[in-house]
């Protein structure tokens, strides 16, 4: 089966100027010929089935329907993960997916948090090789649940990856997303959360390393009708080489979603003179009364932090390389799995210079 | 149960007065060749200007409108006059000027400001200059400050040659070649090495034809070393139709030049405001834009700086006003293409009563730009529950050697600054209105102090209103 598409994904909520080329990206000729083969660990406590299509498929996604089209001209089925309502999962739903060369893989995962339940969602994407894949990922968050996937990507530099994220939250949902991006060549990647539910809320840490000629895409939407809904998006990275990277991040508060409070930061560390950062950070507002936030700093380390550092002993590039290690550390200690950030650790030692 | 308190809209009785046009000389509606080479004829363009403007007409019917910012649907280029003469020529004194023209500068207080604190005004009523005037001390040091089409014709018509839509060419955008193609009167400032001028020059441009648009053209130029505060007023009555405003203005400061631009914009809100403006700063040069945007329906204005020269800098302070039935998409661009280069944006908007205002900004470090550093802030207020406020900004950077902060906030007027003022005796009303006019504050202390009376006059006025 050839599945080869030209798409467009990412698409900012509101547009701006074209000619900084930050509205969408524009990806040709993307193939997918087969479903990825997923290792799954599975709990006590939640519900596995395969379904013949997303149980979602209304929900938007971050990168948008051109990903639904993907799937679609694919055929390949849903991997469905289901809690059960009013129980708390002491374990966490374990998610391996390892690429294999040349792969042009796919993927569809449905997960779903009953009311009154806790989840936890450990997706870790692995290649020692070149290929492609896609992976989307809806969820829905019930009354009263809580939901956290975390992913992990640790992807070979001539990897590239598509990853879509699209879901919802109930009356008092919660969804806290970590993301870890530690490798890849090409890496597309989005998560939206509907807080459609009243005093919902969506976290979002988000932390990425990007080398040589890497190229990472991101989008970001937090889609607040609710209210008193809560959203919080953390991105913090390092890009070095001539790495390229654009990070979208949108707070929409609609009309109605009284007494609700979006915040988004973006901490970008430059370390080499052939990157390229973009960044383009949305506050769209139509309900009085909301707060909303944005703070963003790029660039280099603080000259004063430098020279305290350096005054320890350390050169410069001790110094920078220490504190992007750091900053992946920040995140990957927010994981809540001692395995997962042993494997983290692992694949970083590994792979510093 | 809370009570609110209704903020007014900015009160434009001040600036929504008209006389009938009498014997004005003008083309037919719409956009052709024709009418372009009957303009053309008119001012007696040299021949580059006349093929300027036909080519300028031709990449107009080439580009698309824009499909990113508020929409422009109602207006329709069919039913535009793109050029409107009045029944006089240009002046250097106000009892010159014709009694109806002349009452109009007068109730908008230009003659009275050129009086007390300006050193040159140039007037511009519908498609044309009706007075123009500098002060002789100030000529005398060189400085020239003349109606741009006669300085076309004159001792600087190379230099305006030179620099003509040179920072704006017409390919920019649609509105740009629009201007290239039909663009009348306007201003040429020339201010020599060295020069300070030490009170401002101002242009105020009025329309006052109903279906109109005005295109004027703003070239300024202040060489190595010199100092230029220019500032730049403009308004209408309101019709029911609309009106279109498509002027362009291109600065160019010299190495350790510095210009000050100031633009206090009150159009009435059946205008389309689609200017263009933008800096070019050498070494050492610094741009300091100071933008107050109250007025019209639709607004895209986003004034651009160009950092070329080492060490060259730009500020930008905006206040924006979004009242009923107006959508203003307004805030800045910025290119450091330069070393050591630095940036410093501020800005303000206020919603209410329905309106919309977007904050858009761009700011682009390139490769070569190392040791840039650029500073934005934006704050948003939403005064009600049936307004829109949103945040666009846009940040590429090329070089690691760069130092960027950007910070936005979005809200409402907080409980708790409220209930502080009203424990010192102020009124919730009169609370309310302190808050709101202090919030715009950034840009009134810029302004020279007429002009921040006038600004401050115009939200605090209305913003004391009624308790709902």
């Amino acid at each position: 089966m050839n599945n080869a598409l030209n798409m467009t994904v990412n698409t900012l909520p509101a547009l701006t100027w074209n000619w900084l080329r930050m509205n969408s990206t524009r990806i040709e000729d993307v193939t997918a010929d087969s479903r990825a083969r997923a290792a799954a660990d599975v709990p006590a406590g939640i519900d596995e089935e395969t379904t013949e299509s997303t149980r979602y498929a209304g929900q938007k996604t971050a990168m948008g329907s051109d990903v639904d089209r993907l799937i679609a001209l694919s055929g390949i089925c849903t991997s469905s993960y289901s809690s059960q309502a009013g129980r708390k999962s002491e374990a966490p739903l374990r998610i391996d997916l390892s690429y294999e060369k040349d792969c042009h893989d796919l993927s569809s995962f449905d997960i779903t948090a009953a009311d009154d339940s806790e989840m936890t969602v450990i997706m870790k994407f692995k290649s020692e090789e070149n290929g492609s894949a896609a992976v989307q990922t809806r969820y829905h968050a019930g009354r009263n649940a809580l939901l956290k996937i975390i992913q992990v990507q640790m992807l070979d530099d001539d990897f590239t990856f598509l990853n879509d994220i699209g879901g919802s939250c109930d009356e008092n949902g919660r969804i806290e997303l970590i993301q870890l991006i530690l490798g890849g060549g090409k890496t597309y990647t989005g998560a939206r959360a509907d807080l459609s539910g009243d005093s919902s809320f969506f976290k979002a840490d988000i932390g990425y390393v990007v080398g040589g000629s890497g190229r990472l895409d991101m989008n970001y939407i937090s889609d607040q009708t609710a209210r008193k809904t809560e959203s919080l998006i953390n991105a913090s990275g390092v890009l070095r080489d001539q790495a390229f990277k654009l990070f979208r991040g949108t707070i929409d508060f609609h009309k109605g979603c009284a007494a609700s409070v979006g915040n988004e930061k973006e901490d970008v560390l430059l370390i080499d003179d052939g990157v390229v950062n973009q960044t383009v950070p949305l506050i769209l507002c139509d309900e009085e009364d909301v707060v909303g936030n944005h703070g963003a700093t790029i660039g280099q380390l603080d000259e004063d932090l430098l020279f305290y550092l350096r005054s320890r002993g350390l050169n410069e590039e001790e110094v920078y390389e220490m504190m992007a290690r750091a900053r992946m550390d920040a995140v990957s200690a927010l994981i809540p799995d001692e395995k997962t950030r042993d494997e983290i650790r692992s694949y970083q030692n590994r792979h510093s210079n | 149960m809370k009570e609110k308190t209704q903020v007014n809209d900015i009160n434009r009785s001040m600036y929504d007065f008209r006389y009938e046009e009498k014997d004005a000389y003008t083309v037919d509606q719409g956009l052709t060749p024709e009418i372009v080479e009957q303009i053309s004829k008119e001012k007696k363009d040299p021949q580059w200007m006349h093929d300027f403007r036909l080519k300028s007409l031709d990449i107009y019917n080439q580009l698309s409108v824009p499909d990113w910012g508020p929409s422009i649907d109602g207006l329709d280029m069919r039913n535009i006059v793109t050029y409107v003469r009045p029944n006089t020529t240009m002046k250097g004194k106000w009892n010159e000027v014709p009694d109806d023209i002349k009452n109009t500068f007068e109730r908008l207080g230009i003659p009275q400001a050129e009086r007390e604190s300006l050193a040159g005004v140039g007037a511009q009523y519908d498609s044309e200059l009706v007075y123009h005037n500098i002060k002789k001390e100030v000529s005398d040091q060189g400085v020239v400050y003349e109606g741009i089409e006669d300085a076309l014709r004159g001792p600087y018509s190379e230099m305006i040659r030179e620099h003509f839509m040179k920072l704006v060419p017409p390919r920019d955008h649609k509105f740009a070649a629009l201007h290239g193609a039909v663009w009348s009167g306007g201003s040429f400032v020339y201010v020599p090495p060295g020069v300070s001028v030490e009170i401002p020059l101002q242009s105020y441009f009025r329309l006052n034809a109903p279906g109109s648009g005005q295109f004027e053209h703003t070239l300024i130029i202040v060489d190595e070393g010199a100092y230029l505060h220019f500032i730049e007023g403009c308004s209408a009555p309101k019709y029911n139709v609309a009106n279109l405003h498509a002027g362009c203005v291109e600065l160019y400061v010299g190495k350790n030049a510095s210009l000050r631009y100031s633009t206090i914009e009150n159009w009435s809100k059946n205008m389309y405001n689609l200017n263009t403006k933008r800096a070019r700063v050498e070494e050492g040069g610094k741009v300091e834009w100071i933008s107050g945007s109250f007025g019209s329906h639709v607004s895209y204005l986003y004034p651009m700086s160009v950092l070329a020269g080492k060490g060259a800098r730009s500020e930008f302070t905006g206040v924006t006003f979004a009242g009923k039935g107006q959508n203003l998409d307004t805030g800045c661009k910025i290119i450091h293409a330069a070393p050591e280069t630095s940036s410093y944006v501020n800005t303000r908007s206020i919603s209410k009563d329905g309106g919309i205002s977007t904050f858009r900004s761009a700011v682009v470090i390139n490769k070569n730009a190392v040791g840039s550093k650029s500073s934005v802030s934006c704050e948003s207020l939403m005064v009600d529950d049936i307004s829109r406020s949103d945040t666009i900004p846009a940040m590429d950077i090329r070089t690691a050697k760069a130092d960027v902060g950007h910070e936005a906030k979005i809200g409402r007027i907080s409980d708790e600054t409220l209930f502080y003022l009203m424990s010192r005796g102020l009124s919730e009303e009169e609370s309310r209105a302190l808050i709101v006019s202090g919030f715009a504050d950034n840009v009134s202390k810029e302004l020279p102090l007429e002009y921040a009376v006038e600004m401050n006059n115009l939200i605090r006025m209305e913003m004391k209103g009624t308790m709902a």
